[in-house]
């Protein structure tokens, strides 16, 4: 599903230094694999997933999604996989603010063409166990529910592959096994995860770990 | 990409964002009212002062001014009008064929108890066809009244109201400036000059009364004269011209002691002075507008800092550039046109208002469409720079 090789990642640091985050990673992650990836603050795991997301370019490398080579694609063609074929989850939700749970949901269904937007996202809230916050705003929701919208404006899309970003990260113990049920059921049903985590328990539910560590990609022996 | 979507999101940016989407569009509701009511009523008043002219000059007609401007335009001096010059003209000329000589002076006119300033005209015993300008009720200045100075006068129909009230004015003594004065009749309904004089709050008396008896004055103010259907009017200006130069005796090198204007140059002359209110008044509103333009566009800059991470978000899920840009181009426009459309709706009411106290006042149809058309430029302006901004956002930076 995803194969990536020599990809490289340097920052400018404000006192122009150059601060190499990724140095020549390679790795795979098989269709319906749910990958977890690991490593301190800082080392560059979301900078990994906005690349392999198509939200972010690395400096050099080569990427296929899907079989196909995506790193010279122009931003249109970017923009209608992350579309179709991606879902995000952020640690922050990012949830439009004074907008119901169905039109947040609604939101990826903007900018493709699907005949019954609403019922889809209707659907993906049910999916999420939400069916009885449909018209609540963010701000009447927990921040698990939050979450859960989140997820729910995830699928909506039906994406083969789910990026997230410490999608429990703010919420507590409780709410983080809700969220990760939520994702073992998916991973079930045949999606491929790829969770970015500083939790070490949840780490080990799931199939395949990645570690990066000083710009480098190690894959984990299953414990 | 889903259009229907796409506009009820730009709708509900208005729900989510109300304090700022209504100071968005203030400034394009008070423009565009401004503008439909200052052209409105800037166009009305000229169709009404050009009405009155058409009404005075139907014909062929020119109008003498005592008076001439100096070569350095500043300031004007008296010249040496008299009715003798109107009966010389009339009898030289053929082409002239009726005349009335005016004066003006402004004289006390109290009734009882009643006292008022009021403008006293002296008109010729031809005014009432000259100046186009019968009675409404009694009679005119007959010949030889005119001819003995007759004390008579004849009075607008508000002098008559604000004088008399509910009496019947005909036949009733006033004095003007001390002197008593016979009611003859009341004079038809006239309008406003273009000077804004009312002349429905005026008194007339013969010329020659006016002459000898109020003002004790030698030269009339002003003349019309009609001419014979058809008439050329250039030539009648220079022969005109020729005699009066001949009876005042001036030099070849003296400038005319008096001015000339027939109907085309007082059109000209009034749609100048109205270029004030159809013209300059509705730039200043328009000159609002795009004052309006830039607060939008400023909101608008800070709505999209503000609203970043959802920019980010959008991108996230597959928003193109193009996509973006046309959302914050679309909230733009709608607040623009949807404010327009109200600052629309609240000029035609406001006109509709003035309208039901001043029957002259209508609505100005090019004033609507030019008002919308400029809440339209203003919502493209303004939408511009905030959605190029929106749209060069780096994704990965806009969600951090
Ligand atoms: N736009 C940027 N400019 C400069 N440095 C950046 C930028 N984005 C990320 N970094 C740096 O790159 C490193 C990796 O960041 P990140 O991928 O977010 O780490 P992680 O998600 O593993 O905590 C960090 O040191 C971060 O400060
Ligand atoms: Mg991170």
């Amino acid at each position: 599903m995803i194969q990536f090789r020599n990809i490289r990642k340097t920052y400018e640091r404000p006192d122009r230094a150059r601060l190499e985050v990724l140095k020549d990673v390679d790795g795979r992650i098989e269709e319906g694999a749910f990958a977890a990836v690991v490593g301190p603050s800082g080392s560059g795991k979301s900078t990994l997933m906005n690349i392999l997301g198509l939200l972010d370019q690395p400096d050099s490398g080569t990427y296929t999604l899907n079989g196909r080579e995506v790193t010279d694609l122009d931003p249109t063609e970017r923009a209608r996989i992350r579309n179709q074929d991606i879902g995000f989850v952020f640690q922050q939700f990012h949830l439009l603010p004074r907008t119901s749970a169905v039109e947040n949901v609604t939101l990826p269904l903007v900018y493709s063409d699907v005949p019954d937007p609403e019922d889809r996202a209707v659907a993906a809230l049910a999916r999420v166990g939400l069916s009885d916050r449909l018209h609540h705003h963010p701000h009447e929701l927990s921040g698990g529910q939050q979450q859960r919208v989140a997820i729910a404006r995830a699928l909506v899309n039906n994406p083969r592959l789910i990026l997230a970003d410490e999608p429990t990260g703010n919420l507590d113990a409780e709410v983080t096994e809700e969220i990760m049920e939520i994702f073992l059921g998916l991973h079930r049903a045949g999606r491929t995860i790829m969770l970015i985590t500083h939790d070490s328990d949840l780490a080990a539910r799931c199939t395949e770990r990645l570690r990066i560590e000083d710009g480098r990609l190690f894959e984990e022996a299953t414990v | 990409m889903n259009k229907r979507l796409i506009l009820s999101g730009s709708v509900r940016v208005f729900a989510r964002y109300k304090l700022r989407s209504f100071l968005m569009g203030l400034g394009v509701v008070i423009g565009v009212a401004a503008l439909i009511v200052m052209r409105s009523v800037g166009t009305s008043a000229e169709d009404d002062v050009l009405e009155n002219f058409n009404r005075l000059f139907s014909g062929s007609a020119m109008t003498i001014m005592n008076r001439a401007q100096r070569i350095d335009g500043e300031g004007q001096w008296a010249g040496k009008l008299t009715v003798e010059d109107l009966e010389a003209l009339s009898a030289e000329l053929p082409q002239v064929v009726d005349f009335d000589p005016g004066k003006t002076a402004t004289r006390e006119v109290s009734y009882r108890d009643v006292n008022r300033s009021l403008m006293i005209r002296g008109a010729g015993e031809r005014a009432d066809v000259v100046m186009g300008r019968g009675v409404m009720r009694g009679e005119f200045f007959s010949g030889s009244e005119i001819r003995s100075a007759a004390r008579v006068a004849l009075i607008g129909f508000k002098t008559a109201e604000s004088l008399f009230e509910d009496e019947d004015p005909l036949g009733k003594q006033i004095e003007i400036g001390g002197s008593p004065f016979r009611i003859k009749g009341v004079l038809e309904e006239h309008g406003f000059d273009p000077h804004g004089m009312d002349l429905d709050d005026q008194v007339h008396v013969p010329i020659t009364t006016m002459m000898r008896r109020i003002v004790n004055a030698q030269y009339i103010d002003s003349a019309r004269l009609l001419l014979v259907e058809g008439a050329d009017l250039e030539a009648a200006v220079d022969d005109v011209t020729d005699v009066l130069r001949a009876r005042h005796e001036l030099g070849a090198t003296v400038q005319d002691d008096f001015s000339i204007y027939t109907p085309n140059q007082v059109q000209r002359l009034v749609k100048e002075a109205n270029q004030v209110v159809t013209v300059y008044l509705p730039a200043t509103a328009v000159i609002a507008l795009l004052v309006a333009a830039i607060v939008i566009a400023n909101i608008m800059l800070m709505s999209v800092r503000e609203r970043t991470p959802e920019i980010g978000l959008r991108k996230a899920v597959g928003a193109t550039e193009g996509q973006i840009k046309g959302q914050f181009f679309a909230e733009s426009l709608v607040t623009s046109l949807f404010s327009g459309l109200i600052g629309a709706g609240l000029g035609i009411a406001i006109v509709a208002v003035l309208g039901m106290h001043n029957t002259t006042i209508t609505i100005a149809p090019d004033a609507v469409a030019f008002g919308l058309l400029t809440a339209l430029v203003v919502g493209t302006l303004a939408g511009y720079l905030p959605a190029r901004r929106a749209a060069g956002l780096e994704a990965v930076e806009a969600l951090k």
